[in-house]
């Protein structure tokens, strides 16, 4: 064979390489459902429901190009519901109720419901971490009833719910008083040597804004001085006759989910997160109250905190310590009592305790309650003293409980700002 | 396969039309002394050329002698023809010193009052002066002519550039005329080391062609491989510099250009200083220049009139724009048909809305709008100028916005196609821009077929394309690919003129120091009695 005959078959070789493969795989983004959530729950038949909710671009779209003459009753998307025997059963099932092909890679969150996540979740969780275009960095979250209704959930100005939710979790660290993990650490923590993961905790609450409020004591329809679950059942009488505005559902992130292995045991409250957060060194930044000298509520903000979980071994027993160092700024003061050098040293003190009672809070409900190892008590066991660990791993859910925890914090002002006075009335005299 | 045709066409060139490019030879012999018979050879030649001028006369001597003037109207200035060769030569010839017997001579010292008169015996040169514009004084009894330079006639003034505009800068640009064009460079160029060699090219045109260096920092070895090249032209014609262009470079294989063409005299001079060697041809306003690199075509004069700060981020800003005029609608084919998970989820969205309803593929719309926006600018070219300005303004705008109302196209393609146009717009070199633009299809089949791994693999091509081109033996990727370091002061960026001590490491190698080095300022010197900044020490 020549070379010039070589060349050309090379050449038409690589051309018919190109146009036999045609567009594989090509997927234009109009023919793509965009998943924004995922909601599982335990349906009466014990299978898995799964809801996802769907972007429409269009609506938005429409809204970007200001409004489109008040388009504003419809949604940005919509809810499917399917139910398997699995989880990719009922993915699979979205097939037939669809007509776009699901994609799974924008999903910002996954919610469980209660019921799902009281049985166990771990089949699930394989499934969802096998599934290609799942991104690992969706969050966890289980919802305090129904996780279908949350999806549901109307967050204005926001117009998906999901990715609404997903922000308000990348928020949480402003109070610190919820719980965020995403897909890849509940996964880590979960086969990891404490596989007690903690999730967000979300709760639908159906509550009336303020505006809606107004508009119906404009239109003289509430009577002055009705009482509030009044007004709301006339609104809701007025939103199903008229099929005007419906009662508007809104969700609250607070608290958290806290797992043994892959079932929920129970919940956390705010205080109790808190506490968890500062064991495990997740606290950023967050309202520390005390009351001060003369019994007035002061605020603090922490702004930077050191979390260490150290276990000893003293005369054959084991001990965890938790130490932490916190650093706050001075944030508000509800008296009169100027901060001074003299003082701080005490309020020092009692943000100190503040935080210490917040972590026995988490302390006693997870491990005397819940009987649950989510502050990775175990794990750092295993990391000091491996060979020990290999000994008491067998038995380590019935030592964890009895574990003796010693908390030490301390705490530090660092700034207490330019004002040296609370504005007092008639102070400068 | 494409060698194959190319060769076809080739050979039936060679030896299918067969054109003669011989002039004949019956004027290739000497000047006859008997004027009647040069006359009636002459008028032989130019039969049926109504523009050359036989002008018979005797001069003013005592005994009368026969002679006759010959040019070719139009391209000789009358006033120098009336005043400065008829008039001393029939009334002041015969005044002068009659003791001189030879007419000729007498006539050329003492008659004659034009600059530069050259004198031949040959009968072809005679043809060839006499249609380059010389007026040519045969006198009877002679075998020798005289040939007078007259040249004249209409010709474009020195105007602005039209293709390489600065905002701050020289406006002037080259014309027509050769000459001209040298002396735009010799005004900046006062130095006898700036040689200009004069040939002529094309078999029939006999266009004027001069080669331009500067003696000392030229490369011998590229001013050998342009007269080699240039010897190698055997045509009938050439038109326009840039069909002389394209059978001296390296490779006609490329859509990349390897020589420059530039209008701008400051450019030209910039260029020769540093070791570069022009080629002007007669008859056309665009020089060429070479060798040239890629990186140049990123380059424009406006540079080095600016502030180096501000001169080195618009460079910058060029980088970018090359990058989106090249690869911008295959990203975005890429990106949305195969690619939707590397898309902010916002972004996404707001994608799949502009589309939804829209009837293509987002290749073909891509293509559809990329091929209407080329046919636009075309048109915008060709039309006359005030038309071509309303075909670009109501292409894009009208049909545009009918296409994106009308639900045919996305907005964002329109945005795609127009970011993609505009920025190919930034492209100093016109046909640099213009292998971009013919480049940019081939890269959105690609991306259209394996979406981001298929613009790769078009780039890797191209790359191993661009490393593998020479201009007139120097890289073309030079000074990136062989890596001259030092050369990087005046290529991404561009430094402060004192810190560009020498010149491009292989071009001006022969005196690589171009200026005195430490010439940036600084505050004055205490120990030398200067004003004493307190703050220098």
């Amino acid at each position: 064979m020549s070379l010039r005959r070589r060349r050309f078959l090379t050449v038409m070789f690589l051309i018919f390489v190109l146009l036999l493969s045609g567009c594989w795989s090509r997927r234009e983004i109009d023919d793509l459902a965009i998943v924004t959530g995922i909601a599982l729950d335990l349906g009466p038949d014990n299978k898995v429901h799964m809801t996802i909710q769907l972007v429409k671009p269009e609506v938005l779209a429409k809204r970007a190009q200001g409004g489109g003459g008040g388009g504003n009753a419809d949604k940005a998307y919509w809810l499917l519901e399917s139910h398997g025997l699995t989880f990719v059963d009922a993915v699979r099932k979205f097939n037939t109720l669809s007509p776009r092909q699901l994609f799974l890679a924008h999903n910002v969150i996954i919610i469980f419901g209660e019921d799902l996540a009281r049985r166990g979740i771990a089949s699930t969780l394989d499934r969802i971490s096998r599934t290609k275009n799942l991104r690992r960095t969706i969050w966890v979250m289980v919802a305090k009833g129904k996780a279908r209704e949350v999806l549901e959930a109307e967050l204005e100005p926001e117009y998906l719910s999901a990715v609404a939710i997903g922000h308000m979790i990348e928020g949480r660290e402003v109070y610190s008083q919820s719980y965020g993990i995403d897909l890849k650490d509940f996964l880590r923590v979960l086969t990891g040597s404490s596989p007690n993961p903690v999730a967000s905790r979300i709760e639908l609450r159906k509550e009336f804004t303020n505006r809606e409020f107004w508009e119906v004591d404009e239109d003289g329809q509430g009577e002055a001085g009705q009482g509030e679950e009044d007004a709301k059942e006339h609104i809701n009488k007025e939103a199903r006759t008229q099929g005007r505005e419906q009662a508007k559902k809104s969700v609250v992130l607070t608290g958290a989910a806290v797992f043994k292995k892959d079932k929920l045991m129970g919940w956390f409250d705010p205080t109790e997160t808190r506490g968890l957060l500062w064991i495990q060194g997740k606290m950023r930044r967050g309202i520390i109250i005390i009351n001060g000298p003369e019994g007035e509520k002061m605020a603090f903000e922490s702004i930077r905190s050191k979390s260490e979980v150290v276990p000893k071994i003293h005369q054959g027993k084991l001990i965890m310590r938790v130490k932490i160092d916190e650093e706050n700024d001075f944030a508000e003061d509800m008296g009169f009592v100027p901060l001074t050098p003299e003082n701080i040293p005490g309020i020092e003190k009692k943000i100190a305790a503040a935080i210490q009672k917040d972590i026995e809070a988490a302390l006693r409900k997870g491990q005397k309650e819940y009987k649950s190892d989510i502050f990775g008590f175990g794990a750092a066991v295993h990391r000091k003293y491996p060979q020990q660990w290999k000994a008491i791993k067998g038995r380590w859910e019935e030592l964890f409980p009895q574990l003796e925890v010693q908390v030490e914090v301390k705490s530090k002002i660092r700034r207490r700002g330019m004002s040296t006075e609370p504005p007092k009335p008639g102070g400068k005299e | 396969m494409f060698n194959r045709i190319f060769r076809k066409v080739r050979d039936s060139i060679k030896y299918g039309t067969g054109i003669n490019v011989s002039g004949g030879d019956e004027h290739q012999s000497q000047v006859d002394s008997r004027l009647d018979n040069n006359l009636q050879r002459l008028k032989g030649i130019f039969e049926g050329c109504a523009d050359v001028v036989f002008r018979e006369f005797s001069l003013g001597t005592e005994e009368p002698v026969r002679a006759a003037l010959l040019f070719v109207e139009g391209l000789v200035e009358m006033v120098a023809i009336n005043e400065n060769i008829m008039k001393p030569l029939m009334y002041e010839a015969g005044h002068r010193n009659p003791a001189i017997t030879n007419i000729f001579k007498l006539v050329k010292e003492k008659a004659l009052t034009i600059g530069k008169v050259n004198e031949t015996t040959n009968m072809e040169e005679v043809v060839e002066f006499i249609l380059s514009g010389y007026a040519a004084i045969f006198i009877d009894g002679s075998q020798q002519v005289m040939l007078a330079h007259v040249r004249g006639g209409e010709h474009r003034a020195v105007e602005e550039p039209s293709s390489e505009v600065v905002v701050r800068g020289p406006r002037e640009a080259f014309t027509e005329t050769l000459h001209t064009n040298i002396s735009l460079v010799r005004r900046r160029l006062k130095n006898p080391d700036l040689k200009v060699e004069m040939r002529k090219v094309g078999r029939r045109t006999k266009t004027d062609l001069a080669i331009l260096y500067i003696k000392g920092i030229v490369n011998e070895k590229i001013i050998r491989e342009v007269k080699e090249r240039l010897n190698r032209v055997d045509v009938d014609g050439t038109v326009a510099s840039r069909s002389l262009g394209e059978i001296i470079q390296d490779t006609s294989w490329t859509p990349f250009p390897l020589i420059t063409y530039t209008e701008r005299p400051d450019k030209l001079t910039a260029q020769l200083l540093e070791g570069r060697v022009a080629i002007m041809v007669d008859g056309t306003p665009i020089i060429l220049t070479v060798p040239v690199l890629f990186m140049e075509q990123l380059q424009s004069s406006e540079d080095y009139y600016e502030g180096f700060f501000p001169a080195s981020a618009i460079r910058l800003l060029r980088f970018m724009a090359i990058n989106i005029a090249l690869l911008l609608p295959s990203l975005y084919v890429a990106v949305t048909t195969f690619h939707q998970e590397m898309l902010p989820t916002p972004l996404l969205i707001s994608l799949a809305g502009a589309r939804e309803g829209v009837p293509f593929p987002a290749f073909v719309e891509a293509l559809v709008m990329e091929i209407t926006f080329e046919i636009l600018r075309e048109a915008g070219i060709r039309l006359p100028r005030p038309a071509g300005q309303a075909v670009s303004i109501v292409g894009a705008l009208v049909i545009g916005d009918a296409a994106v109302s009308a639900g045919i196209v996305s907005p964002a393609m329109v945005i795609i196609v127009s970011l993609t146009g505009i920025a190919s717009f930034t492209i100093p070199g016109y046909s640099f821009a213009l292998a971009l633009r013919l480049l940019r299809f081939p890269i959105m089949f690609l991306a259209a077929t394996l979406g981001l791994f298929g613009i790769m693999m078009g780039l890797i091509f191209l790359l191993i394309h661009l490393v593998s081109l020479r201009s007139f033996g120097m890289p073309y990727m030079s000074p990136i690919a062989p890596a001259t370091y030092g050369d990087w002061k005046d290529t991404f960026v561009r430094f402060p003129w004192w810190a560009m001590v020498t010149r491009p490491r292989l071009i001006g190698q022969k005196d690589p120091v171009r200026q005195a080095r430490g010439l940036q300022p600084k505050p004055p010197d205490k120990d030398k009695g200067g004003s004493g900044n307190p703050g220098s020490r």
